[in-house]
């Protein structure tokens, strides 16, 4: 579940929670690797594109190591990141719109990392994030722990605050609004 | 409700290996302050300026508690007491155990009339 296939996984986010603490660099980037993509998908929710979640997800695995010690329960880590990436991502659209006299040009925001090949990878990029764009906020982050980071209900359950059957609904209205934006092409075989 | 998943490969952050690898560093760099200023608060020399307070405290109560222990053994009573203690133990009069008692010396007229007494 949005861990990174890596050599020598370490056991629990407890373990390395508290070995993070205590200052083990090795641990934090086990808990980056391990829960970024959850991460990810909820500042995707609100920023609505991928760069600008991915500079938010960067604040906010920082921001959450310094209140590290504020975190009661290492056992549900991902419910606690997560919650911390939705304000930093909430701070930084309403920093948006406060500078909003720009507005950023979407275009001009594409991953340099990308090659020339990628036109196509950029266009369905392009797509995906509009068609999210339709959905309200809630179904978003539901679909997104759900599909991109394969996160279960209970897990999505614990980390948006709302019950199973709640998120199950969430996921079905999602991914009907969704096929009627992207049609078929974009279903998972 | 059907379970059919959106493919939203595209949009995953950890699908191209060298972008993710980056991201990685990206924040581990961001982090290392933090790190460094957290594995130094865990040291011991760390742990013993964060009990400063607590130890400077006690040791203060430490030099309360014997001052006041130092004050009651010193009094008249303690003396009186330490010297009768004295003489019972090294078998000597209570005069001269007083002397010792009181670390002076005494005049020798002071001698001479113990001894006659003795």
């Amino acid at each position: 579940m949005g861990a990174m296939a890596q050599p020598h996984a370490p056991n629990t986010d407890v373990e390395l929670v508290v070995r993070a603490r205590g200052g083990d660099a090795a641990a934090f980037e086990w808990l980056v690797r391990r829960h970024f993509r959850a991460a990810f998908a909820v500042a995707l929710a609100v920023c609505g594109n991928r760069m600008d979640a991915e500079d938010v997800c960067q604040e906010a695995f920082v921001r959450s190591l310094e209140k590290l010690d504020s975190c009661r329960f290492p056992d549900r880590f991902a419910a606690w990141l997560c919650e911390i990436v939705r304000n930093q991502a909430l701070n930084w659209l309403e920093q948006r719109r406060v500078r909003a006299t720009e507005p950023l040009e979407e275009a001009d925001r594409t991953d340099p990392s990308t090659p020339a090949s990628g036109q196509e990878r950029r266009e369905l990029r392009g797509l995906l994030e509009r068609a999210l764009a339709q959905l309200s906020h809630t179904q978003r982050e539901v679909v997104l722990l759900h599909d991109l980071d394969g996160r279960t209900h209970r897990d999505i359950a614990a980390i948006l605050g709302v019950s199973e059957v709640m998120s199950r609904q969430h996921l079905f209205m999602a991914h009907t609004a969704l096929r009627g934006i992207l049609g078929a092409h974009t279903v998972k075989e | 409700m059907s379970d059919d998943a959106i493919d939203f490969s595209p949009l995953d952050p950890t699908a191209d290996t060298g972008h993710f690898e980056s991201l990685v560093a990206r924040i581990t760099a961001a982090a290392r302050p933090e790190l460094e200023r957290r594995r130094l608060q865990s040291s011991v020399w760390w742990q013993m300026v964060r009990w400063r307070r607590p130890m400077l405290a006690a040791a203060a109560m430490i030099v309360l508690v014997s001052l006041t222990m130092a004050q009651i053994v010193r009094s008249p009573a303690g003396n009186l007491e330490g010297t009768g203690q004295i003489a019972g133990t090294l078998g000597i009069p209570t005069a001269l155990a007083g002397w010792l008692a009181s670390d002076t010396l005494p005049a020798p007229s002071q001698m001479l009339f113990l001894i006659e007494e003795e």
